[in-house]
Parts: structure tokens; C-alpha cells; sequence
């Protein structure tokens, strides 16, 4: 079969399945600005030149490994898409890794913070205000919402309403349902209960961030793993053309672009693995 | 000859006595759990189920004529015969597959709803807090809050409403969950502070292994990708291998 088939047949696959990162690609000026964006909202602020860099840099990369396993022009340049197809991918997971951490991380800092201070001031409105400081951006804007709704006279129930929904996990529930039973109700039953609220944020905290370095130690190995196999498959490679057995070459080429691409492939799943939520679907709110 | 004959007895009596052989499989033929199935993933009618299952599988039997147009007849039939008892079995394979889903799901979301309960009752008693968590209830099981929130309501110290909630789904962490909230709710001041500690540290620690385990086992679906590597360079060195060797050969009989 002639390589240069290939290409086509490629780029059409490629068009139907890839079509989102596609219009995000390099290839496309308006789409890398777009994808720029989308960073931008992750937090992650990424400059052209850097991003265009990134590309630069995995095309040496290819190039480099193409040439050194001696391929023909048409896998490389195959090898060369399929790079540019995985960087906006790669970097959008990154992003959203980043966001979620960031958030993971101001919202338990939040909840402790709004846990300690309740217990000596058990009163919601200047536990909020006392801890609003701490927090910044979207959860800023939901905490402020609320003191907002508590100004208004909206009742207590209804004021943490929309807090609730952009924060639907259940120890937000817990808590927000503990702080206003202690208001309603006073006394001091509740301490023992937001110890408990306390030990759950601690226990979320421990079990999540362990879970991600299990996630970031995955990850490693099998980059790990890519690189040692790709070491392998160039010295057995170099060993078998020393001998100077007749071989069929374009089988041979054939063979090692797939391996290739089973290893781009598989890096690009490696830096999936990390891009899971910190904050479990299973563990938010089902609200009636 | 004589399976084209069987066959088509076979279909003849099926089809001839469709509804006494169905009413013979829908009282006698029902697997041991497929009702427990049926009411977990909120069938009402296993009945009507399992004589739905036997229609299918009675309206699939003719392709078991084809084996006639094959050469090796007997393994054909084997074959379609296997396909028949997949199409029986397949209801029942789905059934229990969502009910281990379901399953897994409350194992997760149970202690969750547990901890809420253990909240409210920092300020209430154990009926009110289960009536004021019915809001919060995972849609999973929220009708069957719902309903023992009314047994309870009806009759607050008998245990059996406890021991009924979710019993369906024969867990016991369940089981032994509500006989804690049962206990709390019967036993003295004193003690029931005792209940409640243990309760809640029992639902911390369970609700840790969930979590735990939930994400080591969303995690080792990706650990396999770690194998592609490994399995690309072997297949890689024994297809240039195996190239070399029939270029040889290959060489050598033409030669």
C-alpha cells in the first residue's frame, strides 16, 4: 500500500473524530485564540508565542524520533498532525487540573476557616463576613451573593440557595444546615456537630489529595513506560539492521509508525488521567 | 433429517402451548434474586417480566431451521441453541448487572445520606431529622424515605420500619446502620450519646473506604494503558523479526 495514502485517509478520521481540538489547533489562527480563552478561563494564561512554542517544540520531537527511526516523509508529517491535534487537548486538561485544584483548595480552606470561626461567633452572617477575605473569584462572587441576600432580609433558608447550588457537595449541605439549626436554636449542641463537619473536611482533604498523587505517580510511570519502550524499540531496531537481513522496509515503517502513535496516543491518556474532577460528582448534592 | 424433525417439534409444542409452558416458567422457572432484582431497579411486575422474556425468546426459536442450510448441522445447532438461551438469559444478565450498579451506587451514596441524618440530629430528634432529610435524600431512594417517614410517623418505637428501610438491598452496613438510629432513638440520654459517637465514627470510616475505593477503581481502568507501551515494543520487535525470518524463508523456497 502506498504511504502517502495514508494522509487522507488520516486527515478524514481525524476531521470527524477530532473536530473540537481541531478548531482549537494551531492550525487555525482564530482557533488557537480561542483556545486561548478557554484557557484563560482555568486561570491558566498562556501567550501565543508560548503556545505556538509548545508546537515547535513537539514537532522537533517528532521530527527527532521520525528521523531517527529512519521514516519516510508521509508518517512523519501523520505523526507531526497527531501532535498538533493532542497539544490543545493536553493543555486544556492541564488547565482544568490547575482550576479544580485551585478550587478544591479555596473551598476547603473556606469551609474550615468558616467552621472555626462559627464556633466562637455562631452566628452566620459574621462568620461569612469574617471569611469572605479568604476567598476570591467565583467563590468570592457566591459568598458575597449571600451576605448580599442575608442584607435584603431574605429568609436563612433561601438566602445560601444559590450558594448551595454552585457548591452542591454534601458537607457544604451539612454544614450550612448545622450553622442555621445552632442560629435557630442556640445553645451548644452544635459544637460537637461541626467537629464532625470538621473531621469530614479533613478526611475529604487527606483522601482527595492522596488520590491525586496516586493520579500524578500513574501519570509519571507511564510516560515513564513510553519512553523506556521507545528506547527499546530503537536499539532492538539499530540491532536488527546491523545484522544486515534483508528486511521489507515499508513493513518495517509501517510498524513503527504504528507503535508511534500508540505511544502518542497513550501519552495523551496519561495526561487525561489527572484531568478527573477533585470534587466527585457523587459526592454533590442531590437536591429535590 | 432428524433435527430438522426436532426442531420443528420443538417450535410446534413452544408455539402450541405458548401460555402453559409460559405459566409454568413464570412459577417455576424464575431465577432465586430475580424478584429482589426486579425491586431494586423499581420493576413492579417480575411476572409480566419473565413472561416477556420467555414471548422474546419463543419468537426467536424459528432460526433454529436454519441449521438445515449448513453443512456441519449439529455444530450449528449448538450454536443457535447457545443464541436462544443468550436471548433467555440476557434479561436476567442486564437485570442483575443495573442491580450491582445500583448497588455500588447506594454503597457510596447510603453513608452520605447517613452523615445528614447524624447533623440533624445534633439539633433534632431521630423522626424528626429522618423527616427533614427526606429533602436531601438521593433521588436513588428518596420514595423510600418518603415511606418510612410515614411507617415512622405511624408507629415512632417499633423497629421494623428500621429494619424494612432498603432492606431490599441486602446490605448490611445498611442493616446495621438504622439498628444504631433505632437504638438511638429507644435508648436513654446517656447512652444515646454513646450511640450516636460510634455511629458517626463507623459512617466516617465508611464513607472514607467508598471514596477510596470509588476512585482507586475509576483510576485502574488507566493503569492499563500503561501496558500499551510495553506491548508495542514487543509487538514491534517480533514483527520486524517475523519479516526478517520470512524474507529468509521466503528467499530460500523461491531460491
Amino acid at each position: 500500500m502506498n504511504p502517502w495514502l495514508l494522509i487522507p485517509i488520516f486527515a478524514l478520521i481525524s476531521l470527524m473524530i477530532f473536530r473540537h481540538w481541531i478548531a482549537r489547533s494551531a492550525l487555525s489562527l482564530h482557533g488557537s485564540r480561542q483556545l486561548l480563552r478557554e484557557l484563560s478561563l482555568y486561570g491558566t494564561h498562556l501567550k501565543l508565542s508560548a503556545f505556538y512554542l509548545w508546537h515547535v517544540g513537539a514537532l522537533i520531537a517528532v521530527i527527532g524520533f521520525g528521523t531517527m527511526f529512519d521514516l519516510r516523509a508521509a508518517y512523519i508529517l501523520i505523526l507531526c498532525i497527531a501532535a498538533f491535534l493532542q497539544i490543545p487537548a493536553a493543555l486544556t486538561w492541564h488547565a482544568m487540573y490547575r482550576d479544580e485544584e485551585y478550587r478544591f483548595f479555596q473551598l476547603t480552606s473556606f469551609l474550615q476557616q468558616l467552621v472555626a470561626v462559627f464556633k466562637i461567633h455562631p452566628k452566620i452572617y459574621q462568620a461569612l463576613g469574617e471569611c469572605i477575605n479568604q476567598t476570591d473569584g467565583a467563590l468570592a462572587e457566591d459568598v458575597e451573593a449571600w451576605i448580599s441576600n442575608l442584607d435584603h432580609g431574605t429568609p436563612a433558608q433561601q438566602s445560601c440557595e444559590d450558594f448551595l447550588q454552585n457548591h452542591p457537595h454534601f458537607i457544604v449541605a451539612n454544614l450550612i444546615r448545622l450553622m442555621m439549626f445552632a442560629e435557630e436554636y442556640g445553645g451548644d449542641k452544635h459544637v460537637e456537630g461541626l467537629e464532625m463537619i470538621q473531621d469530614d473536611i479533613e478526611d475529604w482533604i487527606d483522601d482527595t489529595v492522596t488520590l491525586k498523587q496516586n493520579q500524578r505517580g500513574l501519570r509519571n510511570r507511564i510516560l515513564m513506560l513510553c519512553g523506556m519502550a521507545m528506547l527499546i524499540a530503537m536499539m532492538s531496531q539499530n540491532m536488527l539492521l546491523k545484522t544486515g537481513l534483508a528486511i521489507d522496509e515499508l513493513f518495517r515503517e509501517t510498524s513503527v509508525f504504528i507503535f508511534l502513535m500508540a505511544i502518542q496516543l497513550t501519552i495523551l491518556m496519561a495526561q487525561k488521567v489527572i484531568a478527573s474532577p477533585w470534587i466527585s460528582d457523587e459526592e454533590k448534592l442531590w437536591r429535590s | 433429517m432428524a433435527i430438522l424433525i426436532c426442531n420443528l417439534l420443538l417450535i410446534l409444542i413452544s408455539f402450541g402451548y405458548r401460555s402453559k409452558i409460559k405459566g409454568w416458567i413464570v412459577t417455576h422457572g424464575m431465577e432465586s434474586d430475580y424478584r429482589t432484582c426486579c425491586r431494586i431497579v423499581g420493576e413492579t411486575q417480575p411476572e409480566y417480566r419473565m413472561a416477556k422474556r420467555w414471548d422474546r425468546t419463543v419468537k426467536s426459536m424459528p432460526i433454529l431451521m436454519l441449521s438445515v442450510f449448513f453443512k456441519n448441522q449439529l455444530l450449528i445447532q449448538l450454536i443457535l441453541v447457545c443464541i436462544l438461551i443468550y436471548r433467555y438469559e440476557s434479561d436476567y444478565l442486564s437485570l442483575r448487572a443495573k442491580t450491582r450498579r445500583l448497588k455500588s451506587q447506594i454503597r457510596y451514596q447510603f453513608p452520605i445520606y447517613l452523615r445528614q441524618i447524624q447533623v440533624l440530629l445534633q439539633n433534632n430528634t431521630v423522626v424528626t431529622s429522618i423527616d427533614l432529610s427526606q429533602h436531601y435524600a438521593p433521588s436513588l431512594f428518596r420514595a423510600e424515605v418518603a415511606y418510612f417517614v410515614e411507617q415512622l410517623r405511624q408507629r415512632p418505637q417499633d423497629i421494623n420500619p428500621y429494619l424494612d428501610f432498603l432492606s431490599f438491598y441486602q446490605l448490611p452496613e445498611i442493616a446495621r446502620a438504622m439498628k444504631l438510629i433505632y437504638r438511638y432513638n429507644t435508648v436513654g440520654q446517656a447512652d444515646s450519646y454513646h450511640q450516636l459517637n460510634r455511629m458517626i465514627q463507623s459512617t466516617s470510616k465508611w464513607l472514607r473506604e467508598e471514596r477510596i475505593s470509588r476512585k482507586t477503581n475509576a483510576q485502574a481502568a488507566y493503569q492499563w494503558w500503561g501496558m500499551v507501551p510495553l506491548f508495542g515494543v514487543t509487538l514491534l520487535f517480533l514483527s520486524v523479526m517475523m519479516n526478517i525470518l520470512m524474507t529468509m524463508f521466503g528467499k530460500g523456497v523461491s531460491g
